[in-house]
């Protein structure tokens, strides 16, 4: 049953990516009403925080893809689909990740992590005096996403395996919430 | 050699779509697409390993470093917040006991609560699928004819791309590059309009033909007491909410996303005054939230490579080649347009079409000049806006229009696939009449927009 442990683990790793990401929702919202509020009654707007509103919302954006492949929140057509048998929609859906989704985030990971690292590197900040420093942090974001989104979905490859040997019930935890377990 | 190089968009593009139809995660059919073509591409000599390097400076550059889309995750966030805090439940309940009195009662309730709960659910499938669960029961349990019942809640379901704060017009803004509180004004009047004629029918309707939406039973006088209090709360609160939020962005007084922000605290802090927030409603709203942005942002970056490589192998240059050479007249490059997304529209949610398909086809957008009939500088803005009821009408027209099945998967033994065809005819119609009329007077939508921007 090793398969399942790390089945899990991948999907933890990602939930954890989410649940980050769901947070910084509600920091965003602050982020966007503190700036209004300091720009019109204080006189305190800065490009600091606008730039802020951009970085979160980067990451909100792209760290929960593996969450959301492990919930199969992803649209899909399924006019035909719908009426596949069983058995051989896990197996596309195995084929699938094998074959379409790995090679291309495999490229984003390794020229994404390149990217960030460049980043780092040189020290890049801001082209605005007043703007953010550490500007590698927000361009890791990128590789990132490749990652989470490879492990989410490694996560459900192993899951469809599994249930392919009549070991497991489901290949996606559509129900599992973002908090509980 | 020279053929295929030359076929290589054509082909890249059919395999796109066959491969959609596999009911893989789109995302991952977009992915697989691009790394094949790509190679196939640098295999040919037609593009270079650096240009793959290329692909995170895009991802960055359109995904996060974009002041415009900010505006999409705090939307959602609004959206979502009001229904896991059951405020758009009661909102529906309220206004239905509102309008007791008025004939079809219960349908218009449907329509206010689609044209509110727009930004809540992000697509079409979702919304429509809400709608159902939230009303089609209490509906056919008052005796109101399946059919009406089905046609409201396909048709307001799917006002909601239209009408702002929609998530689709953000998108649209962003790849149009264009200024998308303008956008939202000009969408608003087609929108209001469309809201408007579909109450009207369904007043006239359920006034001519009582049988097909019966009154709403008395209420008791436990339940009239407070009953303004109540309409005061959930239905003033929110409807404040959209004003204020919407209203701004109208005004000139804020932008998009400083309207978003301002909007998801306030849905935060009306779920609170009403006692319906705690960790756990937060934490639900935060999942789905998550759960739907990560869904648009997982296509959207894909669909980042997948247009990055199809411009490589010579896409655009071929898609804008053939529309000129076709010599077909602007008009008749819109009426191709249209019809094609009218025929996209059968299959694909709005996410695929005016993220994938949408890039392709702007630079044709970009050529057209209709003379006298819409300023060149409106064109576009006009364009968006067509292209919206467009893919409004398509998802309603039958046999394949896929809000019928959404409702159909969700209305279960309620409703049957006949009724739902016969029920959503009369809206199909009032689609088409709204979508010729924007057509043949663009004023309608271009006069509110520039008179404010």
């Amino acid at each position: 049953m090793t398969m399942i442990v790390i089945a899990n683990f991948l999907e933890r790793i990602c939930t954890y990516a989410a649940r980050f990401a769901g947070i910084l929702l509600v920091l965003l919202m602050m982020t966007i009403v503190y700036d209004i509020v300091g720009r019109q009654f204080f006189n305190t707007g800065s490009v600091a925080l606008q730039e802020l509103q951009w970085h979160l919302h980067g990451a909100i954006a792209l760290l929960g893809f593996g969450y959301a492949y492990t919930r199969d929140a992803h649209v899909r057509i399924d006019i035909l689909h719908e009426n596949f048998p069983h058995r051989l929609k896990l197996k596309l859906e195995f084929l699938g990740i094998v074959f379409l989704l790995t090679p291309f985030f495999l490229v984003l990971l390794w020229t994404g992590f390149d990217f960030a690292h460049r980043s780092f590197v040189r020290g890049e900040v801001s082209p605005s005096d007043l703007g953010l420093h550490h500007r590698w942090i927000v361009k890791s974001v990128v590789p990132l996403s490749a990652l989470f989104a490879l492990l989410g979905a490694w996560s459900v490859a192993l899951r469809a395996i599994l249930v392919l040997r009549g070991q497991l019930q489901l290949a996606y935890r559509k129900e599992d919430g973002l908090w509980k377990s | 050699m020279e053929i295929l190089i030359a076929l290589l968009p054509v082909l890249m593009f059919a395999a796109l779509i066959i491969g959609m139809f596999s009911g893989l995660p789109v995302a991952i059919v977009l992915a697989g697409v691009t790394f094949l073509f790509g190679a196939i591409a640098m295999a040919l000599g037609e593009m270079n390993l650096i240009q793959a390097a290329i692909l995170p400076n895009r991802v960055f550059g359109g995904s996060i470093q974009n002041q415009v889309l900010i505006a999409a995750p705090m939307f959602i966030f609004m959206g979502v917040l009001l229904e896991k805090s059951r405020l758009a439940e009661d909102l529906l309940v309220t206004t239905q006991k509102l309008l007791r009195h008025v004939p079809g009662g219960l349908a218009l309730a449907v329509t206010v609560l689609g044209t509110i709960l727009a930004a809540a659910t992000g697509i079409i499938g979702a919304s429509v699928v809400m709608l159902t669960v939230l009303a089609l029961p209490t509906m056919i349990d008052r005796g109101y004819s399946p059919e009406l019942a089905g046609g409201t809640i396909v048709s307001a379901g799917t006002l909601g791309i239209l009408i702002p704060p929609s998530v689709m017009l953000i998108f649209m803004g962003d790849i149009l590059t264009i200024n998308l509180a303008k956008l939202f004004v000009a969408a608003l009047v087609p929108g209001l309009l469309l809201a408007v004629i579909y109450m009207i029918y369904i007043v006239s309707r359920s006034a001519l033909d009582p049988s097909i939406a019966p009154r709403a039973p008395a209420l008791s006088v436990e339940e009239k007491k407070g009953l303004w209090m109540e309409a005061l709360f959930s239905f003033g609160s929110p409807l404040f909410l959209i004003i204020v939020v919407l209203g701004s962005i109208l005004g000139g007084y804020a932008t998009p996303t400083e309207a978003a922000g301002v909007g998801a605290l306030g849905a935060l802090l009306l779920g609170w005054f009403r006692g319906r927030i705690s960790y756990s409603v937060l934490g639900d709203a935060m999942d789905g939230s998550i759960r739907t942005i990560a869904m648009l942002f997982f296509i959207f970056v894909a669909a980042t490579g997948f247009a990055y490589v199809f411009r490589a192998v010579g896409g655009e240059h071929l898609i804008v080649g053939t529309a000129l050479s076709l010599n077909m007249g602007d008009w008749g490059i819109l009426a191709v347009l249209m019809l094609m997304i009218f025929a996209l529209g059968f299959f694909f949610d709005w996410i695929e079409i005016t993220l994938i398909m949408l890039p392709i086809v702007s630079p044709i957008v970009g050529l057209m000049d209709l003379g006298d009939h819409v300023q060149r500088s409106d064109l576009i803005y006009w364009f968006a806006v067509l292209m919206a009821v467009n893919l409004q009408t398509s998802f309603l027209t039958p046999p394949f229009g896929f809000a019928l099945f959404y409702l159909k998967g969700a209305g279960g033994d309620l409703i049957s696939m006949k009724q739902i065809y016969r029920g959503v005819v009369p809206f199909v119609l009032l689609q088409l009449l709204i979508l010729s009329l924007i057509i043949w007077q663009p004023w309608l939508v271009l006069w509110l927009a520039n008179s404010v921007y």
